[in-house]
């Protein structure tokens, strides 16, 4: 009995020593566990937070959207209609040729401007003849406006799909439209090409400059001051497109592709 | 059995290593720094506690020796972690309690015995730091990768550390006596020393993790 004594000892603080182990694992592995389950709430509030971010960008958008629509329609049927009767209320006024000319002209410029922004606010050629002409008219009014820059469009305008909606073309417009902007602006270009396919897959866009390169971080993106870059993200969220920014010698080169439901199901 | 110590001897050189190439490159943080002088006083311990055993010289004075340390290092290491000026009152109180207690018991002790006291209050203190800075943090509701954060892991292997080695170090007389039989000490002692080489591989992950990145 006294011989088995020490034996059973010996083992009582292995198991001694091996519980104080493990309590001291457990109360390390309770503040892991309580730190994981933090991490994931941190987590799980920050995603909220980027959600509402996003639908507040989005409902901005979408409201900015209705405004240019609603100023477009008032400049393009009351300021346009009352310029036109304005021109023709010249020809009954006690004025020679040559004034008459002179205020013709006058009015009919600013009628053209007038166009032209309830143009640019409200593209109606993309409601009637769609994205690809859109575009076009787009670099087209650009290229006349802008003459340091070359301009170039080559376009493959197929039927589109069913899920390309008046806001999914809107939206690459629109992006369009930023895209071109911030060229003109940043990137001292002289050349701006522009690849424009659209089939029933999607929406591939593809625009190369040859001025300063540039691709912009997520920080640039987030920027409150650099407002263009967020629209564009902020859009291309919106649509659920996917933009892609290459650097280029000399240049940047945009790759903007939108794919339809069913292949983005298709690719998943 | 030496075998094993040239191996925990040999493990110290993760740490102290790569401390030292962290420290040359101005790349320690002062917590590194810290960590980096506690493990080379804890190779210092082993080396001279080693060369004594093997010249038939008592060397358990100098655990008593080694045991201030284990109160201040820690202390060091947490000490910042406590944000209320309550908290750090607390833990003042309980570090000179920890040192009074560990002197006192010194004194009435035989200074060529093993420090078993000592040794409990080190570890009651240790755990009250430990424990109260995991409170602190579930307090704070601080949010951190707790794999990432060099005080975590610090707290986890120092707290794993006394632990693992509380009732060998306490019952050590008893063990050497042969009172809980005759293999179980040097069962212990290659646990014990298996630990300690886990302990330094933490200690270097818990260095690697404390480092500045170069700017």
């Amino acid at each position: 009995m006294d011989q088995q004594a020490p034996s059973n000892l010996g083992l009582l603080l292995i198991i001694g020593t091996l519980a104080m182990f493990i309590m001291s694992l457990s109360i390390i592995m309770f503040a892991v566990l309580y730190q994981q389950k933090m991490r994931r709430k941190r987590q799980e509030m920050i995603q909220l937070e980027l959600n509402y971010k996003n639908e507040l960008v989005h409902a901005v958008l979408d409201a900015k959207e209705l405004e240019q629509r609603r100023i477009a329609i008032e400049l393009h049927d009351d300021i346009g209609s009352s310029l036109t009767a304005l021109k023709l209320s010249f020809a009954s006024l006690p004025i020679n040729d040559d004034e008459r000319r002179l205020l013709n002209e006058g009015v009919q410029i600013t009628i053209g401007k007038v166009r032209s922004l309830s143009n640019r606010l409200l593209p109606s050629i993309l409601e009637e003849l769609g994205l690809i002409p859109a575009v076009k008219s787009l670099v087209n009014t650009l290229s006349q406006q802008v003459q340091s820059v070359k301009f170039s469009v080559i376009a493959a305008n197929d039927p589109k799909h069913e899920s390309q909606t008046r806001e999914v073309s809107l939206g690459i417009y629109r992006i369009i439209q930023e895209l071109i902007n911030n060229i003109l602006k940043y990137a001292e270009a002289t050349e701006i090409n522009l690849v424009l396919e659209q089939n029933e897959e999607g929406v591939v866009i593809v625009l190369t400059d040859n001025g300063k390169g540039f691709i912009p971080t997520k920080e640039d993106k987030l920027k409150s001051q650099s407002l263009g870059l967020k629209n564009i993200e902020s859009r291309s969220q919106q649509i659920q497109a996917e933009i892609d920014y290459e650097l280029l010698n000399p240049g940047t080169k945009v790759t903007l592709t939108w794919q339809a439901i069913e292949t983005k199901l298709e690719s998943a | 059995m030496e075998g094993w110590e040239y191996v925990v001897f040999s493990s110290y050189i993760f740490p102290i290593g790569m401390g030292l190439a962290l420290l040359i490159q101005k790349r320690l943080p002062f917590i590194g720094k810290i960590l980096w002088v506690y493990m080379l006083f804890r190779l210092c311990v082993e080396i001279v506690s080693f060369i004594l055993a093997r010249n038939g010289i008592n060397n358990l004075w100098l655990y008593r020796v080694y045991l201030y340390a284990e109160l201040v290092f820690p202390s060091i290491f947490f000490f910042n972690q406590f944000s209320r000026k309550g908290n750090r009152l607390l833990l003042l109180i309980a570090f000179v309690l920890a040192i009074t207690l560990t002197t006192l018991t010194n004194l009435f002790d035989n200074w060529l015995a093993h420090a078993s006291v000592q040794t409990g209050i080190a570890f009651v203190y240790v755990a009250f730091i430990i424990i109260s800075y995991f409170v602190e943090m579930f307090r704070m509701e601080k949010v951190f990768n707790p794999f990432k954060d060099v005080y975590f892991i610090l707290g986890a292997v120092i707290f794993l550390g006394h632990s693992g080695s509380l009732i060998y170090d306490v019952l050590y007389n008893y063990l050497i006596s042969g009172y809980f039989g005759s293999g179980i000490l040097s069962i212990l002692n290659k646990v014990n020393l298996s630990l300690i080489i886990f302990y330094n591989v933490l200690y270097s992950y818990a260095l690697w993790i404390s480092r500045h990145h170069p700017t």
